[in-house]
C-alpha cells in the first residue's frame, strides 16, 4: 500500500479506536501508544503532501468510492487535499499529537485510561473525515461522529451526573443544529444535482462548478422540495446559507446554539483543549471556508454569517469576565475566539479566519494545558482557591502568560498577526456588513479579552495564595504534560510571519483563499498597528491590573455599583435559563399532551370504547340465545313470514 | 448439490423451524439442555441457509429467483409457491437473524421453556412463509401464523398488564387482518372475474397487470384503502398503532424481539409486495395520506416517547416513530427512498431487537424497567451498558449505524416529493436523539445505586453472542451499506417503476 495514501490518515486513527476498545483496554500504557503513533502517522502522511501545498498547487489529491448508491444517487466517500484542508490536517494533527502526549501524564492514574485513548483516537478520525471529505454528505457523516466523540468526551466521567447532562446538552444543541444543517444540504444537493449531472452527491468541486456557473447562478427561481416552493435566485441562496450555517452555529458554538460549549468543560482537560477549544469547534469555521462559494454571491448569507459571528465574540467576552471557574473563562473565551473566525469568514476574508484558527489552536491550547497542570496541581478549577501560583508552578505560570499575551494580540506574537488582520477587516467592512456591530464590538471584544485574560492571570498566578493548604500541595507537572506545552508556547510565540517569513505567509494565505474571494490587505508590523494593538492590550489590562494586581479599585464595589448589569451577564445573559425553561414548559408540556392523548382518546375512547361496544352488542345479542326451542321457532317463522312478506 | 438447493433452498428455510417445533413437541420437558440445543441448532441451519440464499441471489438478473410451485388446491387456484427478489432476501436476512439471536438469548428461560420454543419457531415459520410466498392464499395462511403465537408467548411469559396487551394486540392485529383479507378475496374475485381464471398466483396477477390490463381506476381506488389499513394496522400506522407499546412492553424478551424486529415489518412488507405492484393507480391516489399520516406517527410517537418513564414503553413508541420513516419512503415511491424504507425496516428490526434484548437481560435481575428506579446501572453492568448505548446511538441515527444510512436514504429520497413531511421527519431525529440520551442518562449514567450492586453482567461467550451479533450487523451494514443496498434496490425499482409509470399515466 502506498504510505502516503490520504486514506492513512483516516485510517490510523480508526485502527487504534477499535484495537483499543476491542484488545488493549488492559494495558493503558500500549494503549496510549497506540493512540499517539496514530496521529503520529497522520501527522507524517499529511506532512508528505504539504510540499505540493506549499508548490502552490491547489488541488493536491482527490479520491473516493461509492459508499452508498442508488436510484441515480451516489453517495461516495472520499478525499480532497487542497490547501484549506493542509492547514487542517496540520492543526488537527500537530495540535492532536501534543495533547495525546500531554494526556498521558494528565490522565496517569484515572482508571478508564485506556478508555479516554480509544475516545481520543475516535475524535481523530471523525476529526480528520470532516478535513478531508469531498462532498457534503460525507461531512455531515462526520459531522456527527464528532458530536458522538464530543459526547463520550464530555460524559468521560459517567459516574458524575454534571458530566452526563453536559454530554446530552452538547449532543442534543448540536442535533438543532444540524436538523438545518441536512436542511441546507437538501436544498443545495438538489438545487446543483441538475447541473453538475449526477456525479457524487454533493461533490464540492462539482458544486462549485455548478455556482460559478452563471446561468446556474442567475436562475431567475430555484425550485425546492421538487417544485413545491421556488425561491427567487437571492432568496435561495441565503436560505440555503443560514440553513447550512445553523449547523455550523452548533459546532462552533455560536450563538444561540453555544450554551453547549461552557458545560463541555465537564470532560477532562486535554479533552477541551484539543475538541472543545482548537480543532473540533473550529470545524464550523472550516466548513464555512470550504461552503464559501454558496455564501459568496449572497450578501444577505454572508451578512447573517459576520453578524452572528460578531456578537457572539462580544457577547461572550461579557461573560468571561465574570466567571471564577479558570476552564470556563477559557471556554467563554474560546466562544468569543470563534466569533472572531466565523466574522472574518462571513467579511470573506477566509484567510484571515484560517489564520486566526491556527495561531487559536497553538495558544488556546496551550492555556488549556496550563489550566490542566493548575487543576493537576491544586485540585480545584475555581480561581478564588488560587492565587500567588507562580511561585510553585513557575514554568506554567510562565507558559500561561505567554499565552495570554498571544491571545491578547500582543505584537510580535502570532495572535498579533492573526486577530489584527480579522479587526482590520472590520474597519472597512463590505457594504453588506457596514454595521456597528461589525464596526465597533470586534474592538470592544479586544479590550475585553486583554480585561479578562488578564484578570485570570492575576487570580491564578499572582497576589497572596487564597488557599495555603491547595497552595502547599501544588507541584510542576511531570515532563510529558510540560515538554507539549513548550513547544505550543514557541508556536505561540513565531507562529506569526516569524516563523514562516512574509513570503510563506503570503502564500498561505493564497491558498486558503478560494478563487473568486477579492484580496485583503494585511497587516504589516509598523508603528502605527503595533501602537493601536498596544493601546487595546493596555486598556483591557490596565483595568484588570487596578482591579486584581494593585488593588486600587475593589472588584466587589463595581459588582455592587453594576447591579442588575452585572448580573444579567455573570447570568450568561439568562440564555441556558430561557432555555431550560422552553425544555420543561413547552417541550414536556408537547410530550405530556401527546402521552394523555394516547392513554385517553386513543387508547381510552377509540379502542377501549370499540371493545366497550362490541361487548355491549355481544350481551344484547346473546339475549336471543336463550336455548328455547319455542323461541327459536318463533323467530324462525316470523322470519320466514318476513321473507315472503317482502318477495310477494 | 448446488441444484438441489437452487430449487428447494426457501422450502427448506420455511421447514426447518417446522421440524424443529415438531421435533421439540416430542422432547420431554425436563430435558431443557436438548430443548434449547434444538432451537438455537434450527436457528442456526436457517443461517447457513439464509448465508447461501444471499449470496447466491444473483443481483444481475434481479426478480424474483429459487421459485419453487406446486399445486394445492388447484379449483380453487391455490398452490404452494415461493419466491425472492432483493427485497425479500433482505427480509429473509433480517428474520435469519433475529431469530438467532432470540433463540440465543431465550436461553436464560427457565418456565416451559420447551412450549416457549416451539412457539417461537412456529412464529418465526409463518413470518418466513409471509416474505417468501408469491401465493396470496399462503401469504394470508402465514401472516396468520406469525400472529397467533405471539398471542400465547404474551399471555403466558408476559409482565405488565399481559392478558389486557395480548388480548388487545392478537384483536388489532386479526381485525387488520381480515379487512386485507376482505381486500384480498375482492382481488382474487375481480381478477377471475375479469380473466375468467380465478387464481390466487401472485407472479400471474402482477403479469396481468404490468401488461397492461389491470384492476380498473375504481377497483383499485376501492380496494387500496383496504388492503392499506388492514396490513398498516401491522406497520403499525397512527392511529392503529395502540396495540403496539403495550405488546412490545407486556411480551418476554425473545417475543419481543421478534415482535418489534420482524412481525411489525409484514405490513410495510404486504404494502410493498401487494397493494403497490397490484394497485399503482390506487397507490398513486391514497400515498399521499400515508405521507401525512406518517407524520403523526413520527412527530406524535416521538413526543409521546419521550413522556414514558418505563423503558420498554420508550422503546415500543420509539419503533412507531421510527415506521413513520419506512411509511414516509414507501409513500415517496422514489427508488432511493423506497429502498431506503426497507434498509430501515432491515435496520430497525435488528436495532429493536437488541434494545429489547437488553432490556430483557437486566429486568430479568431487577424486576423493574422504571427509569426512576434504575441509574448508574453503567458500573454494575458495563458491557450490557456499553452495548446498550450503542443501541440508543444506532437509533437516533447515528453514522455508522446502518440506521442512518437508511433514514438517511428515505429522507433524502422523499424531498423532492413531500418536502413537509421530509423536514418534520427531519425534525424527528432532534425528538429522538433527546428521548434516547435522557433514557442513556436516567438508566445507565449518574452515580451507582447500591440496589443494584449484585445485577450480573453478560460474560460467558454464549450470554454475549446475541448482542455482539445484532450490533455487529449493524456495524457491518452501516459503515458500508453499498451492499445491501443494490441488493434491496433490485427488489423495489421494479415496485417503484411500476407506480411512477401509473402516475405519469394519470398526469400526477
Amino acid at each position: 500500500m502506498d504510505l502516503t495514501s490520504p486514506w492513512l490518515i483516516l485510517l490510523l486513527p480508526l485502527a487504534s479506536a477499535v484495537l483499543i476498545t476491542l484488545f488493549t483496554q488492559r494495558w493503558p500504557r500500549l494503549s496510549a501508544g497506540l493512540s499517539i503513533a496514530a496521529v503520529a502517522g497522520a501527522f507524517a502522511v499529511a506532512a508528505s503532501h504539504l510540499g505540493a501545498v506549499l508548490h502552490g498547487e491547489n488541488v493536491v489529491l482527490t479520491g473516493h468510492f461509492t459508499w452508498l448508491a442508488a436510484g441515480g444517487h451516489d453517495f461516495h466517500y472520499g478525499y480532497l487535499v487542497d490547501g484549506l484542508s493542509m492547514v487542517m490536517l496540520m492543526v488537527v494533527t500537530g495540535v492532536g499529537g501534543l495533547i495525546h502526549v500531554y494526556a498521558t501524564g494528565y490522565m496517569k492514574d484515572d482508571p478508564g485510561y485506556a478508555r479516554f485513548f480509544a475516545y481520543m483516537s475516535l475524535f481523530m478520525f471523525s476529526m480528520l473525515g470532516i478535513v478531508l471529505a469531498d462532498n457534503l454528505f460525507q461531512i455531515f457523516i462526520h459531522w456527527e461522529l464528532v458530536g458522538v466523540s464530543s459526547y463520550l468526551l464530555i460524559g468521560f466521567y459517567y459516574r458524575k451526573d454534571s458530566a452526563s447532562a453536559a454530554a446530552n446538552k452538547a449532543f442534543l444543541t448540536n442535533r438543532v443544529g444540524d436538523f438545518g444543517f441536512m436542511l441546507g444540504i437538501l436544498m443545495l444537493y438538489f438545487a446543483t444535482r441538475s447541473a453538475t449531472g449526477s456525479a457524487g452527491a454533493g461533490d464540492f468541486q462539482a458544486m462549485a462548478q455548478a455556482v460559478a456557473n452563471p446561468a446556474w447562478l442567475h436562475a431567475a427561481v430555484f425550485s425546492v422540495g421538487g417544485g413545491h416552493w421556488t425561491l427567487t435566485n437571492e432568496h435561495f441562496l441565503w436560505i440555503a446559507g443560514a440553513l447550512t450555517f445553523m449547523g455550523i452555529m452548533g459546532k462552533s458554538a455560536q450563538f444561540p446554539l453555544h450554551v453547549w460549549l461552557p458545560d463541555a468543560m465537564e470532560g477532562p482537560t486535554p479533552v477541551s483543549a484539543l475538541i472543545h477549544a482548537a480543532t473540533m469547534v473550529a470545524a464550523g469555521v472550516f466548513l464555512l471556508g470550504r461552503l464559501l462559494f454558496i455564501y459568496m454571491p449572497s450578501p444577505t448569507a454572508l451578512s447573517i454569517v459576520a453578524h452572528v459571528g460578531a456578537f457572539t465574540a462580544f457577547f461572550a467576552a461579557t461573560i468571561a469576565t465574570t466567571q471564577f471557574d479558570i476552564k470556563r473563562v477559557l471556554a467563554f473565551s474560546t466562544l468569543s475566539q470563534l466569533g472572531y473566525m466565523v466574522m472574518a469568514m462571513g467579511l470573506r476574508g477566509t484567510d484571515a479566519a484560517m489564520f486566526h484558527l491556527t495561531t487559536h489552536a497553538f495558544f488556546k491550547a496551550l492555556l488549556f494545558l496550563g489550566a490542566g497542570a493548575v487543576i493537576h496541581a491544586v485540585h480545584t478549577n475555581d480561581v478564588r482557591e488560587m492565587g500567588g501560583l507562580i511561585r510553585k508552578l513557575p514554568f506554567t505560570g510562565w507558559m500561561f502568560v505567554i499565552a495570554t499575551l498571544a491571545l491578547c494580540g500582543v505584537p510580535p506574537l502570532s495572535g498579533f498577526w492573526s486577530k489584527d488582520g480579522i479587526l482590520h477587516l472590520t474597519e472597512h467592512p463590505p457594504g453588506y456588513a457596514h454595521t456597528w456591530i461589525i464596526m465597533l464590538l470586534p474592538t470592544i471584544t479586544a479590550v475585553l479579552t486583554s480585561y479578562y485574560m488578564t484578570r485570570l492571570v492575576l487570580l491564578t498566578f499572582f497576589g497572596p495564595p487564597r488557599d495555603h493548604h491547595r497552595y502547599d500541595h501544588a507541584h510542576e507537572a511531570p515532563l510529558n504534560m510540560t515538554l507539549p506545552m513548550a513547544v505550543l508556547c514557541v508556536l505561540s510565540v513565531i507562529g506569526g510571519p516569524l516563523l514562516l517569513g512574509p513570503e510563506v505567509l503570503e502564500h498561505f494565505r493564497a491558498i486558503t483563499r478560494p478563487a473568486g474571494v477579492p484580496e485583503q490587505h494585511y497587516v504589516a508590523l509598523d508603528a502605527e498597528t503595533a501602537l493601536h494593538a498596544l493601546v487595546i492590550f493596555g486598556l483591557g489590562a490596565g483595568s484588570a491590573l487596578l482591579a486584581f494586581g494593585l488593588r486600587v479599585i475593589d472588584p466587589d464595589k463595581v459588582k455592587a455599583a453594576l447591579g442588575p448589569v452585572y448580573r444579567f451577564i455573570d447570568n450568561r445573559w439568562y440564555i441556558d435559563e430561557l432555555y431550560a425553561w422552553i425544555v420543561k414548559n413547552v417541550q414536556q408540556n408537547v410530550a405530556r399532551l401527546c402521552d394523555a392523548f394516547d392513554r385517553y382518546v386513543i387508547i381510552g375512547t377509540v379502542v377501549n370504547g370499540s371493545a366497550w361496544t362490541t361487548r355491549a352488542a355481544g350481551s344484547v345479542v346473546a339475549r336471543f340465545q336463550t336455548g328455547s326451542v319455542r323461541a327459536y321457532a318463533l323467530l324462525f317463522l316470523a322470519g320466514v313470514a318476513a321473507l315472503l312478506a317482502l318477495n310477494l | 448439490m448446488n441444484a438441489f438447493l437452487h430449487d428447494w433452498v426457501l422450502t427448506l428455510i420455511l421447514a426447518v423451524p417446522c421440524v424443529a417445533a415438531t421435533l421439540l413437541f416430542l422432547v420431554p420437558a425436563e430435558r431443557k439442555g436438548l430443548v434449547r440445543t434444538l432451537g438455537v441448532g434450527s436457528a442456526l441451519l436457517t443461517t447457513l441457509l439464509t448465508a447461501w440464499l444471499v449470496f447466491s441471489y444473483d443481483q444481475q438478473a434481479a426478480g424474483f429467483q429459487f421459485m419453487q410451485k406446486l399445486p394445492w388446491v388447484a379449483s380453487l387456484g391455490i398452490s404452494y409457491q415461493v419466491g425472492v427478489d432483493g427485497m425479500s432476501v433482505a427480509m429473509v436476512l433480517l428474520t435469519t437473524i433475529v431469530f438467532l439471536a432470540g433463540a440465543l438469548v431465550s436461553c436464560g428461560i427457565q418456565s416451559r421453556t420447551k412450549d416457549f420454543y416451539i412457539l417461537l419457531c412456529a412464529l418465526v415459520a409463518g413470518v418466513f412463509g409471509v416474505f417468501v410466498s408469491l401465493d396470496l392464499f399462503f401469504f394470508y395462511f402465514f401472516y396468520e401464523l406469525a400472529v397467533v403465537p405471539m398471542y400465547l408467548l404474551i399471555g403466558y411469559w408476559g409482565s405488565t398488564n399481559r392478558e389486557y396487551a395480548t388480548m388487545k394486540l392478537t384483536l388489532y392485529l386479526t381485525a387488520g387482518a381480515v379487512v386485507a383479507l376482505v381486500g384480498l378475496l375482492l382481488m382474487y374475485f375481480t381478477y377471475g372475474h375479469a380473466t375468467g381464471h380465478y387464481t390466487f398466483d401472485y407472479l400471474e396477477m402482477k403479469r396481468w397487470v404490468d401488461g397492461g390490463a389491470g384492476f380498473s381506476r375504481a377497483t383499485q381506488l376501492s380496494l387500496f384503502p383496504l388492503l392499506l389499513v388492514g396490513f398498516a394496522t401491522i406497520a403499525p400506522m397512527w392511529p392503529l398503532h395502540s396495540w403496539s407499546p403495550g405488546g412490545h412492553a407486556a411480551a418476554p424478551a425473545a417475543a419481543s424481539m421478534m415482535h418489534a424486529g420482524v412481525l411489525m415489518k409484514l405490513g410495510s412488507y404486504a404494502i410493498l409486495r401487494i397493494a403497490l405492484p397490484l394497485m399503482p393507480q390506487g397507490a398513486v391516489h391514497w400515498l399521499p395520506w400515508v405521507a401525512v399520516l406518517c407524520c403523526f406517527n413520527i412527530i406524535y410517537g416521538g413526543y409521546v416517547a419521550m413522556n414514558q418513564r418505563d423503558m420498554k414503553f420508550v422503546i415500543g413508541y420509539s419503533s412507531s416513530s421510527h415506521m413513520g420513516y419506512v411509511l414516509l419512503g414507501i409513500a415517496s415511491v422514489t427508488v432511493l427512498g423506497t429502498s431506503g424504507a426497507v434498509f430501515l425496516m432491515f435496520a430497525h428490526g435488528i436495532m429493536t431487537a437488541l434494545a429489547f434484548a437488553l432490556i430483557g437481560y437486566f429486568y430479568d435481575q431487577t424486576h423493574t424497567r422504571m427509569l426512576d428506579d434504575l441509574g448508574g446501572l453503567m458500573q454494575q453492568v458495563p458491557f450490557v451498558g456499553v452495548l446498550f448505548v450503542m443501541m440508543a446511538m444506532a437509533s437516533l441515527g447515528l453514522p455508522g449505524f446502518a440506521n442512518f444510512a437508511s433514514e438517511m436514504m428515505v429522507i433524502v429520497g422523499s424531498w423532492e416529493r413531500y418536502p413537509i413531511p421530509t423536514i418534520l421527519a427531519l425534525f424527528g431525529l432532534v425528538i429522538g436523539a433527546t428521548y434516547l440520551l435522557r433514557t442513556v442518562k436516567a438508566a445507565f449514567l449518574g452515580p451507582k445505586n447500591p440496589r443494584w450492586d449484585g445485577l450480573r453482567d453478560a460474560k460467558t461467550p454464549l450470554e454475549r453472542s446475541p448482542f455482539v451479533l445484532l450490533v455487529g450487523v449493524l456495524l457491518v451494514c452501516g459503515i458500508y451499506p453499498a451492499p445491501i443496498v443494490s441488493l434491496i434496490e433490485t427488489g423495489v425499482a421494479p415496485i417503484v417503476h411500476t407506480v411512477q409509470a401509473a402516475q405519469a399515466a394519470m398526469g400526477g
